[in-house]
């Protein structure tokens, strides 16, 4: 159980940035204390993920425990950034959470084939959110076993 | 011999009533044996009655004796002659000289001392009382006389005078002295009064049981017998007879002498045992005899006499011989009787039976019309009645076989074919009236001449051929085609058929032919032959048309058929343009290697042509023409350069109904054309017409096809277009516009929570207010997107079971249905092809409809159920209505229409909930599926929603996977 060690990273990409400041109220919400960081498309999260460009900074880039990814981004969308990462030896570890408003079957097979750990629709209201964070809270930051 | 019935009717009756008689009389014969035997015996029983009476009447006289003995009188008597005997000195010697005495006397003196004898109180006592009272009595005497005898053997007493003194020296004594009693048998009597009598001596003892002295008794004959005269009286034929041991007759009950000897007679030598019967003859009539012969009696003997007692046996047997002759006088009767009653029946059975024998001789002879009288109800009658029936019956059948004679004859007479019978030679027996008139002879005529004489000579052998074969059993018949010489001379096509008859041995006797005239049938034949070749012709036509690809090709085939039917051999096929002019449409290789410039320029040569020549009038006149010496021919145009020489011309106009469009021309037939062709040619040339025609249309259908395809191709391609278009709307609609709105009504939500409390009542109603049609334009762009869905995203057709849809529903809404108290019935629902999803969004759409539009306070009831119809159309499936009722508010009919339009309701939202767009999804997908939907409803009385669905559904390419 992850209870005893440092509460994970959890790295959000996505370009909406209502999405983001909602996601924020939503952990604050239900009073999860992990460190919440946010970028704003697919190049920024390999930047951050690779410790490049402007996250050179390590302490800008703590590796993250748990990635949230929406598939429509500008410049790289979720979905490129997913096979990036997943293909990436070292990165693939990391477990993605796909976070999108598409609930297109495609994107759902596509995203399962590229190796993404689940995928959940972004619901429609607050409350909905609120439940979708919680269960993440409880799923993959209390239940699951992380890598380090 | 022949014995009719009557004898031997009478012979039976006779032979049993001879048999009864006979029966009758062995019965009465043996009843008369039977009889003559009791009588026999009976009659023993008379005489032993006789016997015994006879024998008892003598000892009841010894009996009054011995009773006379004991009395005091008596014994005083006796006593006292005793005594004074005793005082005699000598008495043997006294009684001696009394007797001396006595015998000297004449016979029938009576000396003073017989007289004291005689006349003694005693004797006179014993006279009176035992004598003459019995005469007195019974008119005789049955005593004739006493003696009393003392014990010294001297009378004492006697009523009569006696022979002797002394009794002692005497027989009787003795045995009377021996044995107490003594009975003689006859003898001749001492009183001599009856001459003969039975005597009886009896001892007699004084009171002290000493002899005193004995009394003896002469008993007549008459008393004796006097018993068997009594009983003689009864049968008048009866005749008793009394007999000693010896054979004197002592009695008898007609006259008779005294002491006859009778030893000698028949009869008396039939007595052998002490009683018996017998029959003797005697003077020509039947005597039965029976005898007793009389036995001691009580310890007494007996005289040993002879009772016989005979009677006639006719009189004993009266009865039977009555019977006797009763019968025979019934049966002579009786025999009569039957006699008369044998002649009766046997008239009445030999009249029948004559009735009969005349009645069949009369049908042997062949009288059918006679019928025998049936007068009795017997089996005689019966046999009259079959015999009649018979009769009819046979009547009958030979009026029907001679009718069915009569039928034959005149069938063969008036057959519609020829007939003919042949002798084995060949001459004709006979023949009838068809065959007759088929070869032109006359009956007599034919009847002279042979079937060989009128028959083709080429066909000659191969019927003589045929007759051989039919003569040695090769086979039974034959049949064939031969020509007849008509009396005028010309041929005439027959058809034979020909067999033998033969007779009961299978010797052949005749030929039996039947003739059939088939002129018309071979020319019927070549004319089938021609409509055939015509029929064939025209299908190679049509057959061939089919598999050309231009018209061209037809023609050509129909040249080609045209010249192969006419035997030509060069055609042409072509039309009046509208100029007017002749364009060649056809020319088969041949017609044009047989031209002799080239071909580009004849080609161009055959178009346009001028209208005239002898070609030209079939297409100026519109009719066909024959033209066999076209060099010499009127009209004629001359050939063309390079054009083949033509010998004979045939041209027949092709129309189109009474247009003439063109003509098709024929060639060079060997020998000319005949209007056979011609006729030919004109109907071939109905078919040519429409196989041009027919190709005409399809070459031009295909043109159209491809531009119509062509058509639809860009139509498709812009519908797809379109439909893409569409799709990414619904997709902008869903993703793009719901994204702003999911931040809106997200921050709403945020800020309520958030700073709720520090905004007043009123901004917390326009929060609210701004919240609420947040959520209505989601609802909105939802439904929105369903309806776009419904086409873009619509999924192949399968088979959907409503049944398992309708039910899924109403399964998904339980919760709404137990909460309203719903109440649901399902009726059949059938499988029909469909999209899934859409069908069961469909039945969501109107199922919850009608549970949502319930009267209020009313647990709604809702009818589900469906009807198949059949129509046109539908891919064959028919159409299936389905309907669902309700019993809610209802609606007004004018609305009917609008509320199947996106977004209309017919209520606020606050009363129902919903965006108005359900029921414009449940067209959409009705519309998809090529079906549609309906509503009907009364305000306040429910709606039925009624959608109709094809079963089955075309087979599409699918849109999505």
């Amino acid at each position: 159980m992850g209870k005893h060690t440092k509460p994970i990273t959890i790295l959000m990409a996505d370009d909406d940035p209502d999405d983001q400041l909602l996601t924020k109220d939503a952990f604050e919400e239900c009073k999860l204390a992990n460190d919440l960081r946010f970028v704003n498309d697919g190049e920024e999260l390999m930047d951050y993920l690779c410790r490049k460009g402007d996250f050179k900074n390590p302490e800008d880039s703590p590796r993250p425990g748990l990635i949230l990814l929406d598939l429509n981004m500008p410049r790289k969308d979720g979905r490129e950034a997913l096979g990036e990462i997943k293909s990436d030896p070292d990165l693939r570890r990391i477990p993605v959470v796909v976070l999108t408003t598409s609930k297109a079957e495609e994107d759902i097979l596509k995203s399962y084939d590229l190796g993404v750990n689940s995928f959940i629709v972004k619901p429609v209201s607050f409350e909905g959110l609120l439940e979708v964070v919680k269960a993440l809270g409880k799923y993959w930051i209390q239940i699951v076993e992380l890598p380090k | 011999m022949r014995t009719g019935i009557r004898t031997k009717i009478l012979g039976g009756f006779l032979l049993v009533i001879l048999l009864a008689a006979g029966v009758t009389f062995y019965s009465n014969a043996m009843s008369e044996r039977a009889l003559k035997v009791l009588a026999g015996k009976s009659s023993i029983f008379v005489a032993e009655e006789i016997s015994k009476r006879i024998t008892h009447n003598i000892y009841l006289k010894v009996g009054e004796l011995q009773g006379h003995a004991i009395r005091s009188f008596f014994q005083e008597t006796l006593q006292a002659s005793n005594l004074e005997f005793e005082k005699q000195g000598d008495i043997k010697a006294w009684i001696a000289k009394q007797e001396r005495e006595w015998v000297s006397a004449p016979g029938n003196e009576i000396t003073l001392f017989m007289r004291g004898l005689i006349d003694n109180k005693l004797a006179k006592g014993l006279r009176s009382e035992l004598i003459e009272f019995h005469e007195r009595k019974y008119g005789n005497r049955c005593i004739a006389g006493i003696v009393v005898v003392n014990r010294y053997g001297a009378v004492v007493a006697e009523t009569s005078k006696t022979a002797h003194y002394r009794q002692d020296d005497q027989d009787w004594w003795q045995m009377m002295r021996k044995d107490g009693f003594c009975l003689s048998n006859l003898s001749e009597g001492e009183t001599g009064e009856d001459p003969y009598g039975v005597f009886v001596g009896i001892k007699v003892e004084n009171k002290m049981g000493e002899f005193a002295g004995a009394i003896k008794a002469v008993l007549t004959i008459k008393g004796i017998v006097r018993e068997a005269e009594i009983a003689s009286k009864r049968y008048e034929t009866t005749r008793v007879k009394l007999i000693t041991r010896n054979g004197r007759l002592i009695y008898s009950t007609k006259a008779f002498k005294f002491m006859e000897d009778v030893s000698h007679k028949t009869f008396f030598k039939e007595i052998i045992g002490a009683e018996g019967a017998f029959v003797v003859k005697y003077k020509g009539r039947e005597r039965l005899y029976s005898y007793w012969r009389s036995r001691d009696y009580r310890g007494l003997q007996s005289l040993g006499w002879i009772v016989v007692v005979g009677h006639d046996t006719d009189e004993i047997l009266a009865p039977v011989i009555k019977v006797r002759n009763r019968v025979l006088g019934s049966a002579l009767v009786f025999i009569a009787l039957s006699v008369l009653i044998s002649f009766f029946i046997n008239r009445s059975i030999t009249r029948s039976v004559s009735r009969l024998i005349e009645g069949a001789r009369e049908f042997g002879r062949g009288n059918l019309e006679y019928r025998i009288q049936v007068k009795s109800r017997d089996e005689m009658g019966e046999l009259g009645t079959a015999f009649n029936e018979m009769a009819a019956e046979r009547k009958e059948a030979e009026d029907g076989l001679r009718v069915s004679e009569e039928t034959i004859r005149k069938s063969f007479e008036s057959a519609a074919i020829g007939m003919v019978i042949v002798d084995l030679g060949g001459r004709f027996l006979e023949v009838n009236r068809a065959m007759c008139q088929m070869v032109g002879y006359s009956e007599e005529e034919l009847l002279e001449r042979d079937f060989q004489s009128i028959t083709h000579p080429d066909d000659l052998g191969k019927d003589l051929n045929y007759q051989g074969r039919l003569l040695k059993e090769d086979i039974q018949y034959y049949h064939t085609d031969k020509r007849y010489i008509h009396r005028q001379g010309h041929e005439v096509w027959a058809h034979a058929a020909v067999s033998l008859l033969r007779d009961e041995k299978g010797n052949p006797i005749h030929l039996i032919g039947q003739i059939q005239d088939i002129t018309e049938t071979r020319q019927a034949q070549s004319e089938i032959f021609r409509q055939g070749a015509l029929l064939t012709a025209i299908n190679r036509v049509f057959r061939g048309a089919l598999t050309c690809e231009t018209e061209y090709d037809v023609g050509v085939i129909c040249l080609d058929v045209a010249e192969e039917l006419t035997g030509s051999k060069f055609s042409f096929m072509g039309e009046l343009n509208p100029e007017g002019f002749f364009d060649t449409v056809a020319i088969r290789d041949p017609g044009w290697e047989a031209c002799t410039i080239p071909r580009s320029a004849s080609m161009r040569m055959v178009r346009n042509m001028k209208v005239h020549g002898i070609y030209g009038y079939t297409l100026k006149e519109e009719k066909s023409r024959i033209v066999n010496d076209p060099a010499s021919h009127p009209d004629r145009a001359g050939t063309p350069e390079g054009h083949p020489r033509i010998t004979a011309f045939l041209g027949v106009p092709l129309k189109s109904g009474e247009k003439t469009i063109g003509m098709i021309g024929l060639a060079n037939k060997e020998g000319g054309y005949d209007q056979d062709d011609k006729e030919a040619i004109e109907t071939l040339s109905v078919a040519f017409v429409e196989a041009l025609q027919d190709k005409r249309n399809e070459l031009e259908l295909a043109k159209y096809r491809h531009h119509l395809e062509g058509l639809v191709k860009t139509r498709t391609a812009a519908l797809e277009r379109s439909n893409q278009e569409l799709e990414q709307f619904a997709y902008v609609a869903s993703h793009d516009l719901q994204e702003p709105l999911r931040k809106v009504r997200a921050f709403g939500d945020r800020f309520i929570t958030r700073y709720g409390d520090q905004v007043d009542e009123k901004g917390r109603d326009y929060l609210t207010r701004m919240q609420g049609a947040g959520r209505r334009m989601a609802t909105m762009i939802e439904d929105l997107l369903s309806l776009s869905r419904v086409t873009t995203q619509g999924k192949n057709f399968v088979p959907v079971n409503l049944m398992k849809e309708a039910q899924q529903v109403l399964s998904d809404l339980e919760v709404t249905i137990d909460e309203c108290g719903g109440v649901f019935e399902i009726g059949e629902l059938p499988t029909i092809e469909g999209d899934p999803p859409q069908i069961r969004q469909l039945l969501l759409n109107l199922i919850s409809n009608a549970f949502k539009y319930r009267k209020p306070g009313v647990s709604p009831l809702v009818r589900i159920h469906a009807a198949m119809m059949e129509s046109e159309g539908t891919e064959g499936g028919g159409l299936c209505r389905i309907h669902v009722e309700d019993d809610g508010i209802g609606f007004e009919e004018k609305y009917a229409d609008r509320i199947f339009q996106p977004f209309q309701r017919l209520h606020g939202r606050s009363e129902y909930e919903g965006t108005g767009m359900g029921l414009a999804i449940c067209r959409k997908i009705a519309e998809r599926h090529d079906g549609s939907i309906s509503a009907r409803s009364v305000p306040g009385q429910g709606a039925t929603f009624i959608v109709t669905l094809p079963v089955r559904q075309k087979k599409e390419e699918s849109k999505h996977g």
